[in-house]
C-alpha cells in the first residue's frame, strides 16, 4: 500500500510540476467553458446541465488521451521504468497507482467546473439528481478514456504515439458504434447501441444512475488497466 | 560461540546456465557465478559483451530466456518481489525525474522500498549524506550536473540499505575526487557500515550489522582493480574469466621485461633491433620498436605461470645477454625493467584470447587511462 500511495502522489504531483498538465488544465476548463456558454447559458432555455453532459464525451476524447499519454511512454523514454520495474512494487500496482495519479487529476480539473452549477443555481431553480449523475457519468466515462490511454502509452515510450493511438480508438469505438447502430437491422443494432458510450453518458446526464452503465464503465476500465499490468510484466519478456 | 549472520552463509547471487536473447542475437549465454556476501565484484567487458543484460537479470528487470538467478536464495522469476526488495540497482545513466526535487525523489524510492514514516525519513536524510546530497536537497534534478544526478540515482539505489547493490557504470560523470569518495563508499558499504535506519529488506538478510554484496560494472579497470575483490571478466555474452585480481593476474597475466638499448651514431637501429630479438627469443615472445632515432627498445613478454624465482632467474639472464649485446656493439642500456601485469593485460589478453576485435579492447583500454582519477594505482601503458 505504500508504494501504491507513493506512485500515485508523485505521479499526480508531476501533472503540477511540469507545464504539460497546466496546459491541459486550461485547456479543459477553456473547452468547457465553451460547451457551457454555447449549450447552456442561452436565455429562454431549461436551467439544466444536460446538453453539456452530453457533449462532454467528445471533450474528454481529447482531453482525456492528453492526460494519460505520458504515464508511462515517459518513463520508457528517460529509463526510470528501469527503476520503477526493479522495486518490489508489483506490475498492477503501478498500473494501478498511475491510473489513480491520472483519475484524481481528472477529478481535480472538474473542480472549477462546479462553478457552472453554481450559476445555474443563482439564475434558476434547476434539478440537482441530473446534475449529480452527470458528474458521475463524466467521471466514469473520463476514467475509462484514462484506462485506455494507460494501455496505449505502456505500448510506447513516444507520447505523441501514445496520444494519437488513444484518441484514435476511442474515436474509432464510439463512431463506430453510432455507425454499426445506425447501418445494422435488428437486433444487432441494439448491441451495437449499447457498445456507445456517449449514450450511456445521455442516460446518466438525464438523471438516470442505470448500474449497468455503471458497470459496463468500470469493468472496461479495470479490463484496461489489468492489460497495462500485463503489458508491463511483458516487458521484462523483451 | 561465534554468531554467524545466516545470510553470510548462503550465496547472495546466483547464476545458473543464464542466457538472454534479443530475437536472434544472444546477449548473455550459459553464463553460471555466484557471488559470495560482503563482496565487491567488478564485471568488466567490452561493449556489448552482455554486461548490463546480466545486471538487469538479477535485478529482475528482464527475464533469463534460460537458466536462473537467485538473490539471497529468492529465485528473481519465481519469487520476484522478495528478491526485489533485497536490491539497490543504479542504473546505467542514472535515469530520475527532471522535475522532482532530490530530497523528493530519494523520499519517493523509499516509498517505493515501502519505508514510511521515521524510518523513512531518516533513511532519506542518511542516504543523502552518504552521497554528498546535504546542500541540494531542494534543488530540482533538472537543474543538477551530470556527477549530482549520479550522486541522486545512488542514494535513491541505498535508500532501504539493501543487501545487494547492483551498479551499472556509477562512476559515469563525476570527476576523480568523486570517484575516490565513491570509491571509499563502496568499501565502507560492503563492510557492513553505512546500513542507515531503514531497511526495506526488514528481518534476516536486512538486518544492519550484515556485510552487503556489491556488484559494479566499469569501464576503469584502474578504479576495478582498486575497488572490488573479485573481478568477471566478459565477451560475447559469456563469462571468460573471474577471480579475484591477483588470481586472474597470475592465470592471465604475463610478466614483461623492457629493454631500451640507446645507439650511438653510425649504427642501424633496425639492424640492432633484429639482433635484439634473436638473442632474447628464447626467453619469451618479444617485439621491438624504435621510439626515436637513437633509441631501440624491445618488449619480451615471459610466459606464463612462472614462479618469482623463476622470473628472477630469467631476469638476470635477459639482462646478462643485453648487456652482451650492448658491449658488442658499444652501446648504452637506457632501461631495463621487469614490469608485473596489470588487470589491463589481463583483460586484453582474455578478450583478444575469446576472439574479440582488439580494437574493442584497445579503445576500452584509452577510455580507461583517460578516466584514471588522479592518485591512483594505475595500470601500466
Amino acid at each position: 500500500m505504500t508504494a501504491l500511495l507513493t506512485l500515485a502522489k508523485r505521479e499526480y504531483l508531476s501533472f503540477f510540476r511540469t507545464p504539460l498538465g497546466w496546459v491541459v488544465a486550461a485547456l479543459f476548463l477553456f473547452l468547457s467553458g465553451l460547451v457551457f456558454s454555447r449549450a447552456v447559458l442561452v436565455p429562454g432555455e431549461v436551467a439544466s446541465l444536460r446538453e453539456f453532459f452530453t457533449l462532454w464525451w467528445s471533450l474528454l476524447a481529447i482531453i482525456a488521451p492528453a492526460v494519460s499519454m505520458r504515464l508511462v511512454a515517459d518513463e520508457i523514454r528517460t529509463g526510470t521504468i528501469e527503476t520503477l520495474l526493479t522495486s518490489p512494487a508489483p506490475e498492477l500496482t503501478i498500473a494501478l497507482a498511475k491510473f489513480a495519479a491520472a483519475a484524481g487529476f481528472l477529478a481535480t480539473c472538474l473542480l472549477p467546473t462546479l462553478v457552472y452549477p453554481a450559476i445555474l443555481f443563482a439564475v434558476s431553480r434547476p434539478d440537482a439528481g441530473p446534475m449529480l449523475t452527470g458528474y458521475a457519468g463524466v467521471l466514469l466515462l473520463g476514467w475509462l478514456y484514462l484506462a485506455v490511454g494507460l494501455l496505449l502509452s505502456s505500448l510506447t515510450s513516444s507520447q505523441t504515439l501514445a496520444f494519437l493511438g488513444t484518441l484514435f480508438v476511442i474515436l474509432a469505438a464510439e463512431l463506430g458504434a453510432q455507425q454499426l447502430a445506425i447501418r445494422l437491422p435488428a437486433p444487432f443494432d441494439a448491441a451495437a447501441m449499447k457498445l456507445s458510450v456517449s449514450i450511456r453518458v445521455a442516460d446518466f446526464a438525464r438523471g438516470i444512475l442505470d448500474t449497468r452503465h455503471v458497470l459496463f464503465m468500470v469493468t472496461l476500465s479495470a479490463f484496461f488497466i489489468g492489460v497495462s499490468a500485463c503489458v508491463l510484466r511483458a516487458r521484462r519478456w523483451r | 560461540m561465534i554468531v554467524v549472520p545466516w545470510c553470510t552463509l548462503i550465496l547472495m547471487i546466483e547464476c545458473r546456465q543464464l542466457s538472454k536473447r534479443y530475437g536472434s542475437v544472444q546477449a548473455v549465454s550459459d553464463v553460471s557465478l555466484q557471488i559470495r556476501p560482503g563482496v565487491v565484484t567488478g564485471l568488466l567487458g567490452p561493449n556489448g559483451a552482455g554486461k548490463s543484460s546480466l545486471m538487469r537479470m538479477m535485478t529482475s528487470y528482464l527475464l533469463p530466456s534460460e537458466g536462473t538467478v537467485t538473490v539471497c536464495g529468492h529465485d528473481t522469476v519465481q519469487a520476484a518481489s522478495e528478491s526485489r526488495a533485497l536490491i539497490g540497482y543504479l542504473p546505467e545513466s542514472a535515469p530520475a525525474y527532471p522535475e522532482m526535487r532530490v530530497r523528493d525523489f530519494v523520499d519517493y524510492r523509499a516509498g517505493l522500498y515501502g519505508l514510511s514514516g521515521l524510518a523513512r525519513r531518516q533513511a532519506v536524510a542518511t542516504a543523502m549524506d552518504r552521497c554528498w546530497l546535504d546542500g541540494m536537497t531542494e534543488r530540482r534534478i533538472a537543474t543538477l550536473s551530470k556527477g549530482y544526478r549520479q550522486r541522486v540515482g545512488l542514494a535513491g539505489a541505498i535508500v532501504h540499505s539493501p543487501r545487494v547493490l547492483i551498479l551499472d557504470e556509477p562512476t559515469t560523470g563525476l570527476d576523480p575526487a568523486q570517484i575516490l569518495e565513491l570509491r571509499s563508499l563502496i568499501r565502507r558499504l560492503a563492510a557492513g557500515g553505512d546500513s542507515g535506519s531503514g531497511s526495506a529488506s526488514g528481518s534476516g538478510p536486512g538486518s544492519p550489522a550484515a556485510p552487503r554484496t556489491i556488484l559494479l560494472s566499469s569501464h576503469i579497470l584502474a578504479e576495478v582493480q582498486a575497488t572490488c575483490d573479485d573481478v568477471i571478466i566478459m565477451t560475447s555474452g559469456r563469462v571468460r574469466a573471474s577471480g579475484t585480481p591477483a588470481e586472474l593476474i597470475s592465470a592471465h597475466g604475463q610478466t614483461r621485461i623492457v629493454i631500451e638499448l640507446i645507439v650511438t651514431l653510425g649504427q642501424m637501429p633496425d639492424v640492432l633491433a633484429g639482433e635484439l630479438v634473436a638473442a632474447l627469443a628464447e626467453f619469451g615472445s618479444i617485439a621491438t620498436s624504435l621510439p626515436k632515432p637513437t633509441t631501440c627498445r624491445a618488449e619480451l613478454l615471459l610466459p606464463r605461470g612462472l614462479s618469482d624465482s623463476d622470473l628472477a632467474r630469467c631476469e638476470l639472464a635477459v639482462a646478462a645477454t643485453a648487456s652482451q649485446l650492448a658491449r658488442t656493439h658499444r652501446m648504452l642500456i637506457g632501461q631495463l625493467a621487469r614490469q608485473q601485469a596489470t588487470l589491463e593485460d589481463v583483460f586484453m589478453t582474455v578478450v583478444r584470447e575469446a576472439g574479440e576485435s582488439p580494437k574493442h579492447a584497445a579503445q576500452h583500454s584509452e577510455r580507461a587511462q583517460a578516466s584514471m582519477p588522479t592518485g591512483t594505482s594505475g595500470a601500466a601503458a
